[in-house]
């Protein structure tokens, strides 16, 4: 369940699809509502399951003290029933401080900042209310947030205009400590064939950053190409992780009413992706019409030999660039088969090595479980 | 720009994971900042025979559960839909399992496929739960009118393929008039005289369902293309019972050849599908 806490940000990055708006602000009788919602649905769906809550936005971090109430609440449900609950928050991290990271409250919130790399790519698109780029002043915010939670991702969101500082701007987040790298590309923009040769240029510089770094023995994700190498080693995963429009993951916007994903909610008034009401439940027809609409194959890949391994299912990108949940972009064809060459050709090496690391990685299912260990022998030893 | 499908792409150079029932071994690539980790060793000690055991465990048992189906995509060539009773202005005229069986075997063979009928059977999948008279639902809660349950959008069950090349390990199904009735949800206190069908609907539910469930054969989900007669002119008033019967005949014979069309193009789609794949 994601809970749209506020439709407010000080921050106006020009891609946003959630920009600041009159959506309002969440109160906590909603937010409460929204969590027993979705316990309700959970507890049938998922019931032994820990229940993911994510904090939202606008800039979540502009509701402090909502998103205190509302885990108060989860753990008050924990106690009383044994329903687990796990938290997340995206953040543009200005409003990031010790407080939030250190209290008993919020310190086991997982926190995902988004910050688009190098100085000139960021700043390109993510400024504050004034229009001033914003890059400096995260720059503490990254070392305070990698210090108390050194597992934290940052979502890099990359542009046509910012496409040329993509491998500079991986390796910058890589250097400034980020192990956890989730990069997309904004399909909503015009990518004309050009960008679409920087961007390959691009991954040949990446991949090549990726054989370097994992024949380091360094521990990274890097999810465009982890996620399609993941693809190959565990065929049919790409399919059974599809976003199921409607079904997995739930918004609920500062009104309280419910859509299929963060994407839909804009201003929480639009009826046409609305599928219900934390008060008052499900529209189910509504929902299972979205979700059909998103999961019926789409003729146009039905006989393409890399369908199972592309995320042409994705509705919410779909939407994202043609307007339709059901017309599969040009610019994502053309990127995922990229990105997809080039994991395979960089996975190819790497496996012909029998790089340690690579093989951990992609073929040990306990690799998390190792990796966890090491990390905590390291906390433990300094 | 468009969308251009990618009509072959080369096997990957690095396997899957089951790479890993033949060679346990491969795990014993262990990083050197692991090797000098004792809290890592200690892991590794403990995981690692467990790891290598069960995939010489798997590959002893030629576990035919240890990985996913792969499933084709819906390849669409008819709308699978159709109506009777007093809703249908035009019903569809439908294939019968063997007439299905014909067309899919006359493509496969083609191709150097043979399936044999009912050969494989999956054991515990997830199947659609059909509704003929789904028309007559629901509320915007989307319980049922009759009931006031939610009306169940899968179950679990087993599922007798129509057919299964075992040389090749590739199998299908087709989903027809008879398998729809077959899943039809019972739970229910209403009937009508008009029934309607979704088949190519209920192609796509059991084929995200199939996705995923525990196997290792391709399979091919094929539906009932539900072809309409094409248009006709009418006998007029003055036509006998018999010009009307022979009317009737014709029609239904056009739409059978129409759907038999179809479903040889789902067919063929499949192959070039398997093509592409490097399956065949």
């Amino acid at each position: 369940m994601t809970l749209h806490l506020t439709a407010e940000c000080n921050f106006r990055c020009r891609y946003c699809y959630a920009a600041p708006h009159a959506g309002g602000t969440m109160d906590a009788e909603t937010a409460v509502a929204a969590i027993n919602f979705a316990r309700r649905v959970s507890a049938k769906q998922a019931p032994a399951q820990s229940l993911g809550v994510i904090f939202f936005g606008g800039e979540p971090l502009l509701q402090p003290e909502l998103i205190r109430t509302t885990i108060r609440h989860c753990r008050d449900i924990e106690s009383r029933t044994g329903q687990h609950f796990h938290f997340k928050l995206t953040t543009n991290g200005s409003l990031l401080d010790e407080e939030f990271l250190t209290h008993p409250l919020t310190r086991d919130v997982f926190v995902a900042l988004s910050h688009d790399g190098v100085q000139p790519a960021h700043d390109y698109h993510r400024h504050d209310a004034a229009g001033n780029g914003t890059f400096n002043r995260l720059q503490p915010v990254i070392d305070r947030l990698l210090r108390h939670r050194p597992h934290a991702p940052v979502m890099v969101v990359t542009t046509p205009e910012t496409v040329q500082w993509y491998a500079d701007s991986v390796r910058f987040l890589f250097s400034r400590g980020f192990r956890y790298l989730i990069c997309s590309l904004n399909y909503g923009c015009t990518w004309t064939p050009r960008h679409l040769d920087i961007l390959q240029q691009q991954y040949a510089e990446l991949a090549d950053w990726y054989e370097s770094r994992t024949e380091r023995e360094e521990k990274f994700y890097f999810s465009p190409f982890d996620v399609k190498i993941a693809s190959r080693v565990f065929p049919g995963s790409c399919l059974k992780e599809r976003c199921e429009l409607g079904r997995k993951q739930i918004s609920a916007a500062p009104s309280g009413r419910l859509f299929p994903c963060v994407q839909f909610v804009g201003d929480g008034r639009d009826s046409e992706w609305c599928i219900g009401d934390v008060h008052t439940g499900f529209d189910e027809a509504r929902r299972e019409r979205l979700f059909r609409a998103s999961s019926d194959e789409k003729q146009e890949c039905a006989a393409c030999a890399i369908r199972d391994r592309c995320n042409h299912f994705c509705g919410c990108l779909n939407r994202q660039a043609t307007g339709r949940l059901d017309a599969v972009s040009p610019v994502l064809c053309a990127h995922e088969k990229m990105v997809l060459r080039a994991a395979d050709r960089l996975a190819r090496r790497l496996f012909r090595k029998r790089t340690p690391m690579f093989i951990q990685k992609q073929y040990n299912e306990l690799y998390p479980l190792i990796s966890m260990a090491e990390d905590h022998a390291a906390i433990a030893s300094s | 720009m468009k969308c251009r499908k990618v009509r072959r792409y080369a096997t990957p150079g690095y396997p899957t994971q089951a790479y890993l029932r033949g060679h346990p071994e491969l795990l014993q690539w262990v990083p050197q900042r692991w090797r000098n980790n004792r809290v890592v060793l200690c892991v590794l000690g403990m995981v690692l025979p467990l790891l290598i055991a069960r995939q010489a465990v798997a590959d002893d048992a030629g576990d035919i559960n240890a990985t996913s189906l792969r499933v084709a995509p819906l390849f669409i060539h008819g709308d699978g839909r159709g109506s009777f009773g007093c809703v249908a202005v035009n019903p569809p005229v439908f294939l019968s399992e063997d007439e299905a069986r014909q067309v899919v075997q006359d493509e496969a063979m083609a191709a150097g496929i043979a399936f044999e009928p009912d050969a494989l059977t999956l054991k515990e999948v997830s199947l659609p739960v059909t509704d003929q008279f789904g028309f007559l639902k629901k509320r915007e809660s989307g319980k049922q009118e009759d009931t006031g349950k939610t009306a169940p959008k899968t179950k679990t069950g087993d599922l007798v393929l129509d057919g299964f090349d075992s040389a090749r390990n590739i199998a299908y199904e087709f989903v027809s008039r008879t398998d729809f009735n077959a899943w039809e949800n019972q739970d229910r206190k209403m009937w009508c005289s008009a029934s309607s069908y979704d088949l190519k609907d209920t192609a796509n539910t059991l084929a995200n369902g199939l996705a995923g469930s525990k196997g290792r054969s391709v399979v091919a989900i094929f539906y009932e293309p539900g072809a309409k007669a094409p248009e006709m002119a009418y006998p007029d008033n003055e036509a006998t019972a018999e010009d009307r019967r022979a009317h009737w005949q014709q029609l239904k014979q056009a739409g059978k050849e129409l759907g038999v069309q179809e479903l040889r193009e789902q067919v063929r789609d499949f192959l070039e599908w398997l093509k592409a794949q490097g399956i065949i």
